[in-house]
Formats: C-alpha cells, sequence, structure tokens
C-alpha cells in the first residue's frame, strides 16, 4: 500500500473534465466556418510542407491543456503523500483519537440539533475521510470521562456504531482526566499487537470556560495545559470548537427544602434560586413548581441579566413516604438545567438513635428531644448501649447520638460511614470513659477507598482524600475553672436561634471539663459553631459524604464526673440553653439526611435493603427507560447501587409487582455547567490547532501537522506553469506561422 | 481630381454604382481629372506633318526644334500612324468569382470595372479596342473597333460574363496570338491560377507577334494575406479539392507559397518584357490606372 491518497475523493470525477479540450478542438474542427477558395495550390503546398510541424504543434497545446485541468483537478482533489521528501514509504495508518464533550453545555440547541450531535457528526465526517488502515478511539468528557473505545477500533463500521448508541449525559466535563484517557488509547495503539505510531486527537468541545479555563474537581488550569502539552508531543492535537458564540441560558441551579426534616402535616417551604447566565433580562419568565410530577403552582418572575432570584413555594405533605418536588423554567435553548428537583423522605415522626457509652448518658439528650415521650411529638428516639451499637441496623434513623463512647471498632466505623454516606447525621458527645486516641486513630482520617466498596469514582485517578468521621481531633482534656461558651458572633446555625436572647443561658453555660479539639489545616467543611474557654472549639461541625457529623467537646450529661472530685463535666444538660442546642444539632444534623435521596449527575445512588427484600429492583430513569438492579451483599448487609445517573430527573427504585415501596430520587445537574461563557482560545497552547468546524481543519491542512505532505499546492503551481507555458507556447505558434 | 471624384474610385464606393458603362465612366473622368497627357499613342515612325499642340498630347513628340523657332508648340505626325488597337483578355474561369471578406467586389467585376475605363479610355482617343473572354477556352471575342458605340458592345460581353470553368491560359494564349493579326497592345486581366510556365510560353508567343503585353495580375486582399481566424474549410474553385485547416498556423508558409507563385510569375513577365502588374482587388482604380498607363 502506497502512502498516497486524496482528501476529497469525490472531486476526483472532476477528472473527466480533461477531456475538453480534446472535445473543443474536434468542435471547432466541427463548427468550422466555410469558404470557396480559389489559391488552393498554395494552401495545399503549404500543409504539405508543414503538415508535421501542425501536428506537432497541436498535440503539444492539446497535451498542455489537458494536463492543466488534470493538476487543477488533482488539486482540488487535495491529494497527499506521506514522506514526500524521501522515496515512497509503506502507508502509516493514522490512530485517530477523539475527545467529545460531553458535559451538559453540549446540549445547548438553537437549531433541531445540539451541540452534541453537531460533534458526533463532525466525528462520523472525519471517519467517514479516514483511509484504510486507520484505528478510532473515543473518550466521552464527563464527571468522570470515560474511554467508550479505549483499545483502537480499526473497523470504521464498528467505531460508528458506538459513536452512534452514545448518549449524551448530563453531568460536567473532566478535560483533564479524559485528556489521561486519550494518552492511554495513544500507549494502547503503540503497544497492541499491530502498532501505530502516528497519532491524531481530535477534541470536539463548545469551549466553554468552566470546562477549559477555571479549576474543576481539583483540576487546574497549570494541569490542563501540561496535559495537553503533553499529549501534543505524542500526537498531532486539534481542537474542533463546535459552540455556539453569544449563547444566552436560564436555569434553575438550586432548589432546598427549609426544613431539616419534613413530617405529615407541617408545612414544607421549597425554595428555588434562579439565575440569568445572559445579559438580557428575561420578564415575565414561567415558573412552575410541582409535587410529584404534578404542577401545583406556577408564578411569573422578571429574570434580571446576569442575576439571580430566589422563589419560594409552600406545601404541606399529607401523606408519610417518598415525594419528589420539581421547580421548572419555562424552555430556552439549554434545557438541561431548566428543571432542578429533590427527593424528600417524609416522615410520621422524626427517628434518633442514641448511643450511651455508659448508663445516663443520653438521659438529657432523649429528654430535650422528646421531653414527654407520652405524647407523640416530631421526634422518637430510641437508646441503646454501645455494646449494642455493632448490631443496630442504623438505616431506620434520621440522627445518632453517640455520648460518652469510650471506643469504637473497626467495623462500627464502617457502620458509621456507611451511614454517612447514606446522609445521615452523627452527633459525638465526648465524656468521661472516652479514648481520645482510639477515637483518633479509629474515626480519624483514613483513606476512603480502605475500608470502602468502590466509589464509582473516576478510576483512573483515585482521589486520595482522607475521610474522618470526626471532624476535629481530639487533644488532651482540659479542666479548670468554670469555662462559658462563646456563640462566635452566632454564625453558625445551630447557635444562630440564640442571636439576640443573650439571656436564654448559652453564654452562661458552665464547662468545667473538655477536650481540646484541634481542627486539621485544610480539613474542607469543619466549621466551629460554639467555643470554650479561651476560644478552644465547642462544637464542631462538617459535612461527612451526604451527611453531617457534630463533635461536641464536652459531655451531654451530668453522668461524665472528674473522677478526683465528682464534680459533673458540666452543668450544660441542666441548664436552659441545652434543650435548643441538642434541638438545633439535630436538625443541623439531618439535614444532611435530605442529600440521602438526591445525588448530582454522575454520582451513584444506594440504598440498603432489609434482609429478605426482593434480591432485584427496577430503576425507572427519567427518560422512561428501566434498568435491572440487583441487590448484592455489601458486607454490611444486603444493599443496591445504582451508577447510571448520566441523566438529571427523578430516578425511581421499584420492588416486583405487589410490593407498593417505591422510592423517588433526585438527580439534579451540576449548575456550574449552565454558564455558557467560552473560553479563550488564548488558553491553548501553541502546539494545539484550534479549528472551527471539520471542513476548515481539512482545508487548513492537517496534513501538515501530522508529517503528511499536501500536494495540491505543487499541483497548482504546476497547473499555473503549465497555463504560462501554453500562453508562450501559442504566442510563439502564432508568432512562427503568421 | 475632386473629391468625390476621387472617392468614386474606390471599389468599395463604386460597388454601389450598378452598371458597367457608369463605372468606367466615373472612373475615367475622376482618373482623367487628374491626368495630363493620353497615354496612347500610335506604332507609325515615319514623320509627316506638325499639328499644333493641345493639352493632354504626349510631350514625347513636340517638336523641339519647331518650338527655337517659333516659339510655339508643335507635334510631330507620323506618316501612316494607325489607330492603336487595344486587345483586352479578360479571364472568366470561375476563381475570378471569389471575393474576400473584406472586398467590395470579386476579381472578376474588378477586372472589368478595369477593362472597362480602359476600352473607354482608348476610344475616346479614337483607337480601337477588342476584347476576349476565357476560361479554358475562348469565350467571346469582339473585334478591334475605334467606333464610340463599340464600346456598348464591349460592356454588354463583359455582363453578360459567367464564370464558373477551369483556367487554361497557355493555350488560349497560343491561339489568340495567331488571330491577332495587328500588332497591338495586349492587356491580361487574370488572377493566373494556372500553369505559370504555360502561361509565360503564351506570353512568349504574343512577343513573338510583336505585341506589346501588359499582365495585370489581379488577387483579392485575403488570397494575398489568408486573414481567416478560425478553423475553415476551403472550398476548392475551378474543381480543386476542399481543404480544412486552421489558417492561423499557416499563415506564412501559404504567404511564402504565394510569394513564390508571385515571384515566378513577375520575373517570367520580366522575361518576356511584358508589363506585369499585381493589383489588388481593394486598390483604387486611379491608383490602379496610374500604376497601369505611367509606364506607357
Amino acid at each position: 500500500m502506497l502512502a498516497f491518497g486524496f482528501g476529497n475523493l469525490a472531486m476526483l470525477g472532476w477528472l473527466a473534465a480533461a477531456a475538453v479540450p480534446l472535445l473543443i478542438h474536434l468542435w471547432n474542427r466541427r463548427k468550422h466556418r466555410e469558404a470557396p477558395w480559389a489559391a488552393v495550390d498554395f494552401l495545399l503546398a503549404a500543409i504539405r510542407k508543414n503538415a508535421r510541424r501542425m501536428q506537432f504543434e497541436q498535440w503539444l497545446l492539446l497535451a498542455v491543456r489537458t494536463l492543466i485541468i488534470l493538476l487543477v483537478v488533482l488539486a482540488v482533489a487535495e491529494p497527499y503523500m506521506q514522506n514526500l521528501g524521501g522515496l515512497v514509504t509503506p502507508y502509516r495508518p493514522t490512530h485517530k483519537v477523539f475527545v467529545l464533550d460531553g458535559s451538559y453545555s453540549m446540549a445547548y440547541s438553537q437549531t433541531d440539533e445540539t451541540l452534541f450531535e453537531r460533534a458526533r457528526h463532525t466525528i462520523a465526517d472525519i471517519v467517514d475521510a479516514g483511509r484504510s488502515g486507520d484505528a478510532y478511539s473515543l473518550v466521552l468528557v464527563g464527571e468522570p470521562s470515560r474511554a467508550i473505545v479505549q483499545t483502537p477500533a480499526r473497523s470504521p463500521a464498528d467505531f460508528l456504531d458506538e459513536l452512534d448508541g452514545l448518549e449524551q449525559p448530563h453531568g460536567g466535563g473532566d478535560i483533564v482526566a479524559a485528556l489521561v484517557l486519550a494518552e492511554d488509547a495513544i500507549g494502547r495503539a503503540e503497544d497492541g499487537p499491530a502498532p501505530l505510531a502516528q497519532h491524531e486527537v481530535f477534541i470536539v468541545s463548545d469551549l466553554q470556560r468552566v470546562s477549559w479555563q477555571s479549576e474543576q474537581s481539583g483540576r487546574t488550569q497549570a494541569q490542563l495545559t501540561e496535559r495537553l502539552e503533553r499529549l501534543a508531543s505524542r500526537a498531532a492535537v486539534i481542537v474542533l470548537d463546535v459552540g455556539q458564540e453569544n449563547a444566552s441560558n436560564a436555569a434553575v441551579v438550586d432548589l432546598s427544602v427549609q426544613q431539616p426534616f419534613l413530617t405529615v402535616r407541617s408545612a414544607a417551604t421549597f425554595t428555588a434560586v434562579i439565575r440569568n447566565f445572559g445579559g438580557q433580562e428575561r420578564p415575565q419568565t414561567v415558573v412552575q413548581f410541582e409535587v410529584d410530577g404534578q404542577p401545583t403552582e406556577s408564578r411569573r418572575v422578571n429574570l434580571p441579566a446576569d442575576g439571580s432570584i430566589s422563589v419560594s413555594f409552600t406545601y404541606t405533605f399529607e401523606e408519610p413516604g417518598s415525594h419528589t418536588a420539581t421547580v421548572r423554567l419555562a424552555r430556552d435553548f439549554l434545557t438541561v438545567d431548566d428543571a432542578r428537583h429533590v427527593a424528600l423522605n417524609v416522615k410520621d415522626r422524626l427517628r434518633v438513635l442514641l448511643v450511651a457509652g455508659k448508663w445516663g448518658s443520653t438521659t438529657y439528650i432523649a429528654h430535650a428531644l422528646n421531653p414527654n415521650p407520652s405524647n407523640e411529638g416530631t421526634v422518637e428516639t430510641k437508646t441503646v448501649s454501645d455494646i449494642a451499637l455493632a448490631e443496630t441496623e442504623l438505616n431506620g434513623f434520621d440522627c445518632v447520638f453517640l455520648a460518652n463512647v469510650a471506643q469504637f471498632t473497626s467495623g462500627e466505623r464502617r457502620m458509621l460511614e456507611r451511614y454517612t454516606r447514606r446522609g445521615g447525621g452523627l452527633v459525638f458527645f465526648l465524656g468521661d470513659q472516652v479514648m481520645p486516641e482510639v477515637y483518633n486513630e479509629v474515626l480519624g482520617p483514613r483513606a476512603a477507598g480502605d475500608s470502602l466498596e468502590a466509589q464509582g469514582d473516576s478510576a483512573l485517578e483515585p482521589r486520595q482524600d482522607e475521610l474522618s468521621l470526626l471532624p476535629a481531633k481530639i487533644g488532651e482534656l482540659v479542666s479548670g475553672p468554670a469555662a462559658t461558651l462563646d456563640p462566635l458572633d452566632y454564625r453558625h446555625p445551630i447557635v444562630a436561634p440564640f442571636r439576640g436572647r443573650e439571656n436564654a443561658g448559652l453564654l452562661s453555660t458552665p464547662v468545667y471539663h473538655y477536650y481540646r479539639l484541634q481542627i486539621p489545616e485544610g480539613r474542607p467543611g469543619a466549621e466551629v459553631a460554639l467555643a470554650v474557654g479561651d476560644g478552644d472549639p465547642a462544637i464542631v461541625t462538617v459535612p461527612v459524604q451526604r451527611g453531617r457529623c457534630v463533635l461536641v467537646a464536652t459531655a451531654g450529661s451530668l453522668a461524665s464526673v472528674d473522677a478526683a472530685t465528682g464534680q459533673p463535666w458540666t452543668a450544660w444538660p441542666a441548664w436552659p440553653s441545652f434543650l435548643p442546642i441538642v434541638r438545633e444539632i439535630v436538625n443541623f444534623a439531618v439535614t444532611g439526611s435530605h442529600n440521602r435521596w438526591n445525588a448530582v449527575v454522575g454520582e451513584p445512588i444506594s440504598m440498603p435493603v432489609e434482609i429478605g427484600a426482593p434480591s432485584l429492583l427496577e430503576v425507572v430513569r427519567p427518560t422512561g427507560g428501566t434498568d435491572t438492579l440487583r441487590v448484592e451483599d455489601t458486607g454490611d448487609g444486603p444493599a443496591w447501587n445504582y451508577a447510571g445517573t448520566e441523566l438529571s430527573g427523578i430516578y425511581r427504585v421499584v420492588a416486583p409487582a405487589g410490593r407498593d415501596d417505591a422510592r423517588s430520587f433526585a438527580v439534579n445537574v451540576d449548575a456550574v455547567e449552565s454558564d455558557l461563557v467560552r473560553a479563550d482560545p488564548a488558553v491553548l497552547p501553541a502546539q494545539v490547532s484550534l479549528r472551527s468546524t471539520w471542513h476548515e481543519m481539512q482545508t487548513q491542512n492537517v496534513g501538515d501537522l501530522v508529517g503528511e505532505q499536501r500536494l495540491h499546492r505543487w499541483l497548482l503551481t504546476g497547473a499555473l506553469g503549465l497555463m504560462l507555458t501554453d500562453t508562450l507556447l501559442a504566442w510563439w505558434f502564432g508568432r512562427r506561422a503568421t | 481630381m475632386s473629391v468625390t471624384a476621387q472617392s468614386l474610385l474606390d471599389p468599395a464606393v463604386l460597388a454601389k454604382i450598378q452598371g458597367l458603362e457608369l463605372r468606367a465612366r466615373k472612373i475615367v473622368e475622376g482618373y482623367v481629372a487628374g491626368m495630363h497627357r493620353s497615354p496612347f499613342h500610335g506604332f507609325s515612325i515615319e514623320f509627316a506633318e506638325h499639328r499644333e499642340y493641345t493639352p493632354g498630347d504626349d510631350l514625347r513628340y513636340l517638336d523641339w526644334k519647331v518650338f527655337g523657332k517659333t516659339d510655339r508648340f508643335y507635334l510631330k505626325q507620323f506618316e501612316e500612324e494607325t489607330n492603336l488597337i487595344c486587345y483586352l483578355l479578360l479571364d472568366t474561369s470561375e476563381s475570378m468569382r471569389y471575393r474576400g471578406p473584406d472586398a467590395a467586389m470579386t476579381k472578376l467585376e474588378y477586372a472589368e470595372c478595369l477593362a472597362a475605363s480602359l476600352a473607354y479610355l482608348v476610344l475616346r482617343q479614337q483607337d480601337s479596342v477588342g476584347l476576349v473572354t476565357f476560361d479554358s477556352e475562348t469565350r467571346q471575342v469582339v473585334r478591334p473597333s475605334g467606333n464610340p458605340a463599340h464600346l456598348k458592345q464591349l460592356l454588354h460581353v463583359m455582363e453578360s460574363t459567367v464564370a464558373e470553368r477551369k483556367t487554361r491560359t497557355g493555350p488560349i494564349f497560343h491561339d489568340l496570338a495567331e488571330r491577332f493579326r495587328h500588332r497591338g497592345v495586349v492587356i491580361i486581366f487574370s488572377d493566373l491560377f494556372d500553369d505559370v510556365d504555360a502561361m509565360l510560353a503564351g506570353l512568349k508567343h504574343f512577343r513573338h507577334r510583336r505585341h506589346e503585353v501588359m499582365v495585370v495580375h489581379l488577387l483579392d486582399r485575403a488570397e494575398l494575406e489568408l486573414p481567416f481566424e478560425r478553423v475553415t474549410l476551403f472550398k476548392g474553385l475551378e474543381e480543386l479539392p476542399d481543404v480544412l485547416t486552421d489558417p492561423r498556423s499557416l499563415r506564412k508558409a501559404y504567404c511564402k507559397e504565394l510569394d513564390a507563385f508571385l515571384k515566378q510569375v513577375a520575373g517570367g513577365c520580366r522575361a518576356q518584357q511584358a508589363d506585369y502588374h499585381l493589383v489588388p482587388t481593394d486598390q483604387p482604380f486611379d491608383v490602379a490606372l496610374r500604376t497601369l498607363l505611367t509606364r506607357r
């Protein structure tokens, strides 16, 4: 096989035009004029003597003119040759890696075609223009980015089948991870049974700034540049821009429930934040509120240019169980972010588990949560000893208080970790039995993968974030005269209700013993809600996975006493501020319980099931399609895990017919992607070429980028030279003849 | 010469005038208006008497001795001076029918105009003029006569000529040389597209019979220059084959061939002491007449 081909093979049909000079010649002879002539003898004599010269001249001119047309047609067909500078070498097939931007901004559509579809067609065009021996890989930019065709496909048809079957996800885009996958594909191509040494990487994207110019998922601009440069050292890298200039968009960027937990017959307040990402005001925009898919209220709002507004809706649930609420905007060119959903679990009562490390450790907490057990309040408590913790099923509880528990085992840690992963709230009260070193070791920082099953995270570079169930490291015990509490300007939600209520007893609460809590530097989300003494943290909170953890530096009961003096660690449990503090701690801790039913696109959803429950479930996707879900034993009991949340919307997990325990999950887009501002092309390294269309790329000689020699310039130069030659020859022959 | 008369001598203008007689008269009037003397004279050389000079007389016959004695102009009259006999030989072969794309007249029409004009001139000075039309054969013969009414007959013959056959000048010239009993001036109007050697042999015969011979070689400008630009099918006249060719690529070679032919004819005529005049048919008639008659 020779390293020769044409970029535009269809143009070769015009080679038939090479017959035109001959046809014109014949046509001229056929369309000659006639004239009577007397001096025929002289004509005949002249012809006789000049026949050979005339024939030669005619053939020469005919050949030159035919050649001109041939060269022009060949030039238009864009021929190329590998290594033109040397001898013709065997053809070196090219490995084409396509990095397709699958972030949801690619769903933008001003026409009947989304940017994602346009990108797909562009890739198909490039594949169609490929040559025998080429191989193709496909990487989808998403969260996480995925290699769709990782081992280079030699069959264009198979590759296009994969491409056609690709569904646009609704997630963000991790370009850096996608570039890593592209480089991995190049490595596979070079190491495979039929190695390919020549590579082209086509990044087909809308060049959205949030993907290309801002830090995302820990990726920095420097990482992106480094990755691109690294890739460019191994392949020709071409960014094909399929984006839309000056695109505007409006989106529901947030939807939250004001109440930390919902119970029946209690009003629930939903607040949606709607943002206009365009420079034009959007007056009278319709905002619709839906509950369980049914519209309940509709409003018209004026969306300011480049601004946000909040819209609140109130609804009272009459039935306990799984519900969903949706706030929906009138459709615009990017519909993916026009709706936002929240899934809720409306309860009859809130269930709180109290784990007592010592008899009486949870008595005051129980009283604070449910002062009158004989009446049905909004909170139902259950108290167990720390010994029973390992055998207690936590899934039935919205919050777990662990008071003065001496230590935890690894199994208990896994249990608590799993609980937080499902959105549960953990509250630690310390006490005289606590072994801080064990707390720090067992509950402290540990690689998330150490004790967890697969995270469903990017398989490329598992994040090495260390998961700690404690918001702070427990230091030494501080003892002394009564220290008082400092609400730190009431900034934290737990103490915020005390603002303006200085007489509520919070400021006068005496604390005699507490552990000094040290928040590790850089611990994300850790906040001090309340300080004690000389500014040591008294209450520290932190989000842990989907749940929240609250660590209180002192005891939650009067049962923790100074062994020497018998004095309780604190009089707080008996102080007026204790009841509201505990209530607020619960409210804060269970806020994460909503997270259990809500996820962002790409984040897996999971749920434990009761032992003996059906092993096969069904997931009804937002599009109406279904997936089968298998319940598996995770080591912590049966549970299901579903990672196919690449689309936003409501997912319903239903049991086989006859069982009425459907559960709804809301999956929302990451609103960061809704800002359609485009990146500055200058962010691309010099080695990367930017093209707005495939056609432009073709005309601008991608071959130059990959060592191919395009011949059309030479051909056009030759044609031009022949035109001049033709003119000169015609002039010269005419001059000789006349 | 008036402007009007001058313009009338242009073949393009003259072609618009119907009737050979009128054409001839216009030519002659235009020509005579600028002429100082009569071009023709007799052949006798024996002196007889003097007669007084009148404008237009040939100055060659002025008697300068008498002028020296009497201070008056007298011409010498010769004894037995006969009238000039002029034989006009008109080629009426098919090739004479040719008219180029830019020409106003065919070669035959042009030749007829010239011949008629000369006949008119000759008859005006009471000389005799005869006419022979020929192609491959002698077609019409009008015996010489000095009667002014004779012109009508000459013109009638010329106007009724049909050009449709081949030329064979050689045998015809031999035949006519034998038939012309009296010495005279033989003026041949032809394109001479024939066997040159045979034609020259015929001329030689005329000279042998002591005729003065004048060859008026008529060619169309297109025949001289082959000005065509497109591929052309040249349809041969006089039974010659058709030729399809691109004249642009052949022009130089053609002109070379034609030039050789013209040189051969001109050289042959000179060798036979015949006056030779190449007359393109776009040449104004006064120029043509002056060219023809200057040497006389």
